[in-house]
């Protein structure tokens, strides 16, 4: 039904998708679903909930893309959606297990952030402790403990090709904030980790 | 936190992190190649970059269930290209029809918009409804919106109701519409769901799954013991095919949209893909 033989651009798909193609949706999905993945993760350190993220982020993108302008690149609409529903999910995740209640219209402000870190409960280990070696399962359990904000530059960071300015623009801050939470990010983990 | 200015002489940390993230500084890349201490805090990044790539690496097999969630999710209410003539005649036509909502609505029984998200959503817009049963085609007109056609169901099907519809003769419940009414041919929406009323659900599906193109990948999303759910990504030609064979093989469509079965000529094909979601219901 699709062309699989040739490489696209992200516009091309999104055109021929918009002519009727519908499964040609599926090499967004290859090309980046794990980058929602990998996103939604730094939010909420688990990978059950980033898998289920990143399917919504998906989800909410073929339902949409009929709509989508194109005013921005693909890949930074997707970003600033699997931001929001990852953070949606984090305050919802928190907001049970703090008997808070929050709407989940609201956007999350530093404020917030900071107030939801003090309710937050201890995160339980990656489910992936066992493939990791010792070093690496400590910085993952204390990269759960870093302040969200710090956590999520660092791991945009981490994913590949994500520049800063792609972070800043994702997150919507500044490029200075962003350079600042990374570096904060990493000292956090060096004096937690006696490096 | 020192995150600034740890030691005379030495880059503070934002400008340390950023240079193991980009190498930019040539001045920073001197004073890391001759300063201990910024080397090991630069060894301690990137050790915690690497546990931070393996640990978000995602699934190998997360692509393919990011896709297959995409298809069973719910279909949104599809909308059909209705001309631009057709809007004044919708009113009309919704004036006509609307007395035939209660007898649908009867017919669906008790809150159909409790169990209904599409239909409580054009309730609430105001819309007039009218619901096409096999045929005649009924349209629905939802205010704000180019025109469309509802889906029966998005959640599974209730298949007692289902079975109230079927066994309602169609003719009598909603009268057909003029044929100027039927417009030009249309495009199919990228989404078309259609609910069938069938004998066996089992020997149904079978039969269905035979009658699909080799190419084609069907997914089940809801199995129960009266009904079952299947999504498949068709041409819209390969669709109005399909539809033509479940009729011949007996089975009643209970939905309103295209394509009908038998009615090519209202289709506008482009050969262009359509997720077809269609619930086979026990009669
Ligand atoms: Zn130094």
């Amino acid at each position: 039904m699709s062309d699989t033989g040739t490489k696209l651009s992200d516009a091309e798909i999104i055109a021929r998708f918009k002519d009727g193609d519908v499964a040609i949706f599926q090499k967004l999905v290859d090309r980046y679903a794990g980058r929602a993945y990998q996103i939604a993760y730094g939010v909420l350190g688990s990978r059950e909930d980033a898998e289920e993220v990143a399917q919504d982020v998906f989800v909410r993108i073929f339902r949409s893309l009929g709509r989508f302008r194109g005013d921005s690149e693909f890949t930074t609409w997707m970003y600033r959606i699997a931001m929001n529903l990852a953070r949606n999910k984090y305050r919802w995740n928190k907001s049970r297990g703090a008997r808070r209640e929050i709407s989940l219209q609201e956007t999350l402000s530093d404020d917030e952030t900071r107030a939801l870190i003090q309710l937050a409960e201890e995160r339980p280990s990656p489910d992936l402790a066992n493939e990791l070696n010792e070093f690496e399962t400590n910085v993952m359990k204390e990269i759960d403990n870093l302040p969200p904000l710090y956590r999520e530059a660092l791991v945009m960071r981490n994913i590949d090709e994500m520049s800063y300015e792609q972070i800043a623009h994702a997150l919507g801050c500044k490029l200075g904030t962003i350079k600042s939470r990374i570096a904060r990010a990493r000292e956090e983990l060096r004096k937690r980790l006696g490096v | 936190m020192n995150a600034r200015t740890p030691r005379n002489g030495c880059p503070d940390r934002v400008a340390l992190s950023v240079w193991a993230d980009t190498g930019a500084d040539p001045a920073i890349a001197r004073h890391v190649a001759a300063c201990p201490d910024c080397r090991m805090v630069v060894d301690g990044y990137r050790s915690f970059d690497a546990a931070v790539r393996r640990a978000a690496r995602p699934p190998a097999d997360l692509a393919d269930r990011v896709w297959a969630a995409c298809l069973s999710a719910p279909a949104d209410s599809p909308t059909i290209i209705i001309p631009v003539w057709m809007h004044a005649v919708r009113i009309a036509a919704a004036a006509l029809i609307v007395g035939a909502v209660t007898a649908v609505v009867f017919v669906l029984g008790g809150s159909p918009a409790a169990r209904n998200p599409a239909l409580a959503q054009a309730e609430t817009e105001g819309a007039a409804l009218a619901v096409g049963l096999a045929r005649p085609t009924i349209y629905i007109p939802f205010a704000g919106t180019g025109g469309g056609y509802p889906s029966l169901a998005t959640e599974p099907i209730d298949s007692s109701r289902l079975t109230r519809v079927a066994t309602t003769d169609p003719e009598a419940a909603v009268p057909p519409l003029p044929v100027s009414l039927r417009g030009s041919p249309v495009v199919l929406d990228n989404f078309v769901h259609h609910v069938w009323v069938v004998g066996d659900v089992r020997a149904s599906e079978h039969e269905l799954l035979g009658a699909l193109p080799e190419s084609a990948t069907p997914l089940c999303t809801n199995r129960t013991d009266r009904s079952v759910c299947l999504k498949v990504i068709l041409a819209d030609r390969q669709l109005q095919q399909l539809v033509n064979r479940m009729q011949d093989a007996g089975w009643a469509l209970v939905s309103p949209g295209l394509p009908q079965p038998g009615e090519e000529s209202r289709l506008l094909a482009t050969g262009k893909d359509v997720v077809y979601t269609v619930d086979l219901v026990a009669r």
